[in-house]
């Protein structure tokens, strides 16, 4: 049997984002409206998420859990952070200057060590099965919290390749829920008006448009006319911000610090997007899946990284971001232990880490811990549903409480056996 | 390609492969061949007495070299029959008396490199070492850990080689450059073109050079490594550059095998005039192959699970590879019938020439 992963594993089809398009602009959302109960405080200030998806599986020994001189270790050096006591791989030294600013979760401990299903299973809390597609995150968040009053999608994501809707992530919540992408961080297609239609025939064609939908809102459960309003309104609020896009604007020192690469361009992006006040962005980089010539994959991938995660915490931290921003950054699963025959490392989902640092969360400790070895957690392991608590909470969300309404099934919004880590919450 | 040379090279395999312990990313013999060392990815270098006497050859272990941490890279034997030098991934150079007993090294230079030491070696007339890492310098040292010279070469610096006089250096970087320099003036002689090598992806830099060896005569330079297709899960065609050194003309391309083949990762001259090949991709694809730079066809295949490095035995009889065990891949967690975590080895492969 073959573990390696295919190519097309990591890849978003033509025909899935076609798929999403479509049902971007016709598809139903599927019964009633979403009620979500939700706190009165949750109204009151501005949330935020920075979501910063590694996707392959990023090393825990390469980067937040070293095991220097070890079976396993590898062959890279740990290094001291601005927290004492609190070492990363030399591979991040940027990082380790902003621990005071993060928390590290070492004992991450999740059930799937496949991408196909992984990537999915993590990023919907993992919920027990009620015969439903859960929400990803963002999508949960979108939901929840919404676009706060700013006219711009709830959720956007920032990713390499092609971009979309991609609807498949809003499962059950209805397309309305799904991810607005930015492929390459480049704005969608033919977002700007035309020369050749003047503002006032813009202003026509809207007022058209809105009759239009009216019309289809009699004859449409109300969920459906909702998402299909909501998407117009977002491009009509995009194409006033196009200059979002536009990184050349941006001072070239900032390009400069995080990086003339993808990542980093895309992590600058997402910055601007947060200050415009996006509610949940999404930045997604690709490439880590090293089951061959892992460190030095590592050494060429973990500079690109550390340079534009530190720069963008430093900037949120500056800007006093940090008080709104809840940050994650995360893959679906570790590398294993043991060093194949390719000086790879595999899937390894039982013992690995996490990091995230901004509204809610502690700061400047790492929670939870590995063996000598980095095998196994040892003392309280957590899965994806414990951190999916953990951040609804840090977003003012009580999640034990708070339930999706799906057509009138009750839905909890995270795993109702697990819960949030208290370590971790401000 | 004569019957008669294909014969020569046709090499057997001993029954079954010496059984390192742990993992080990180098190896190499006395030159009397009497003592194997072999660099391990836990800061020890290996030592086995070589039992010549038997029918095919068998190990016994002897203390382990300490003094080292993390990955010693590379390790290699003083032709004076008496020291060896090793080096680490945190940057340490060490040597060691290897005869005696004691494991502890007669000299130490700790942060020799600012991190990863790839490669050490010692130039033909056995007075001087070189050392070159990932912080893009090669240091010449003298034999009892004095600092020499220095040359910033600039890069990832991941192999290198001495000319057959010692009057100058052939460094390769995971950057996929190659140069020469002269060793008196540590003056840059030419550059040669092994882009092909190297990767640079949007997502990371793939493949460089992994593999380096000048011929007896100094007429030609080989490197290898791949010509990577992705990054990742690094996939691409092992192959071989062979340049000559007066112009640093391309000679000859050659590859080796498929995608998933991946990296020539040694080579080794035969006096016969054939070069002894390693290579290891997926895990469980490796090759060990016999070709020389006028044939097409290799003299001499066979596959083996990831073949890191090839060491002609100095008696002329045999050769060793340093590979790594089959199923050494899989998801998640992989114990043995304790309960316990299972790590990888480094099955030591004994192939012999006939006659």
């Amino acid at each position: 049997m073959n573990h390696l992963c295919k190519p097309w594993e990591h890849r978003l089809s033509r025909r899935a984002w076609l798929g999403g398009m479509s049902a971007a602009g016709t598809a139903v959302a599927g019964g009633l409206p979403f009620e979500a109960v939700l706190g009165d405080e949750l109204a009151k200030a501005k949330k935020q998420v920075l979501f910063v998806w590694i996707d392959g599986g990023m090393s825990q020994y390469e980067s937040w859990d070293p095991k220097i001189n070890s079976q396993f270790g590898g062959p890279f050096r740990a290094i001291q952070t601005s927290v004492s006591g609190i070492e990363v791989c030399e591979l991040m030294p940027r990082t380790a200057k902003i621990m005071q600013h993060l928390c590290v979760v070492r004992g991450m401990c999740t059930q799937d060590n496949s991408h196909s299903a992984g990537v999915p299973r993590i990023q919907r809390g993992d919920p027990k099965n009620r015969g439903v597609t859960y929400p990803f995150f963002g999508s949960a968040v979108a939901k929840l919290i919404g676009n706060q009053g700013t006219g711009l999608p709830a959720y956007v994501s920032v990713k390499p390749g092609s971009s979309g809707f991609i609807y498949q992530d809003a499962g059950f919540l209805g397309p309305q829920f799904g991810a607005v992408a930015f492929g390459d961080g480049k704005p969608p297609e033919n977002m700007a008006r035309p020369e050749s239609v003047s503002e006032a025939d813009e202003e026509l064609r809207q007022s058209l448009r809105i009759k239009a939908d009216e019309r289809y809102r009699l004859r449409r459960r109300p969920g459906s006319a909702e998402a299909n309003g909501y998407v117009f309104e977002s491009a009509r609020e995009l194409m006033r911000q196009q200059s979002l896009f536009d990184l050349s604007k941006v001072d070239p020192r900032d390009r400069e610090r995080y990086g003339n690469h993808e990542f980093g361009r895309h992590m600058l992006l997402a910055r601007r997007m947060l200050e415009t006040g996006i509610t949940f962005v999404k930045v997604t980089n690709y490439g880590w899946d090293t089951h061959g010539d892992n460190f030095n994959g590592h050494a060429s991938l973990m500079p690109r990284y550390d340079q534009a995660f530190a720069s963008m915490v430093e900037d949120l931290h500056e800007r006093g971001m940090l008080d709104n921003v809840l940050v994650i950054t995360m893959s679906e699963f570790g590398r294993t232990p043991r060093i194949n025959g390719h000086v790879g490392r595999d899937h390894f989902p039982e013992a690995w880490s996490l990091a995230m640092t901004g509204r809610g969360v502690k700061r400047g400790l790492t929670v939870g811990k590995t063996n000598a070895k980095g095998t196994a957690v040892e003392g309280d392991a957590y899965d994806i549903g414990h951190m999916f608590h953990t951040w609804f909470s840090a977003l003012g969300i009580e999640s034990a409480k708070v339930q999706y309404d799906n057509h009138g099934q009750p839905l909890p919004i995270a795993h109702e056996e697990m819960h949030a880590v208290k370590e971790v919450l401000a | 390609m004569t019957p008669e040379l294909k014969a020569k090279f046709t090499l057997k395999p001993s029954k079954k492969p010496l059984d390192l312990p742990q993992q080990f990313v180098s190896a190499c013999f006395s030159p009397t061949g009497v003592f194997l060392l072999a660099g391990s990815m836990e800061g020890t270098v290996g030592r086995w007495n070589v039992l010549l006497e038997k029918p095919e050859p068998e190990l016994a272990e002897k203390p382990a070299l300490t003094g080292l941490t993390s990955w010693v890279s590379t390790c290699v034997c003083l032709p004076d029959g008496k020291l060896a030098a090793g080096a680490d991934s945190f940057g340490n150079l060490a040597c060691w008396s290897y005869c005696d007993d004691g494991g502890e090294p007669v000299w130490k230079v700790a942060n020799a490199h600012d991190g990863w030491i790839r490669e050490v070696i010692v130039s033909p007339d056995g007075q001087k070492l070189a050392t070159c890492g990932r912080d893009g310098r090669v240091v010449f040292w003298s034999t009892d850990g004095q600092l020499q010279a220095e040359i910033k070469v600039g890069g990832d610096l991941s192999v290198m080689r001495f000319a057959p006089d010692g009057k100058s250096l052939f460094v390769g970087s995971l950057e996929g450059k190659v140069s020469q320099w002269d060793v008196a003036s540590s003056a840059k002689v030419r550059d040669f073109d092994a882009g092909v090598l190297f990767k640079p992806d949007r997502l990371q830099d793939v493949g460089g050079i992994r593999s380096m060896a000048v011929s007896p005569d100094g007429a030609m330079l080989l490197v290898g490594g791949t010509q990577p297709v992705n990054g990742g899960n690094v996939q691409g065609k092992p192959t071989a550059l062979a340049f000559e050194v007066a112009t640093g003309e391309l000679k000859k391309k050659k590859e080796f095998g498929e995608t998933g083949d991946v990296y020539v990762t040694d080579f080794e001259w035969h006096p016969d005039g054939c070069w002894l090949i390693s290579t290891s991709g997926n895990p469980g694809q490796g090759k060990f192959l016999c070709w020389r730079v006028e044939d097409e066809q290799p003299l001499f295949e066979t596959k083996l699970s990831n073949c890191h490095a090839v060491r002609p035995h100095p008696s002329g009889k045999w050769l060793a590879l340093l590979t790594t065990n089959a199923n050494s891949n899989g998801n998640g967690k992989v114990v043995d019938k304790d309960g316990q975590y299972r790590g990888n080895s480094s099955p030591l492969v004994v192939m012999t020439f006939p006659g």
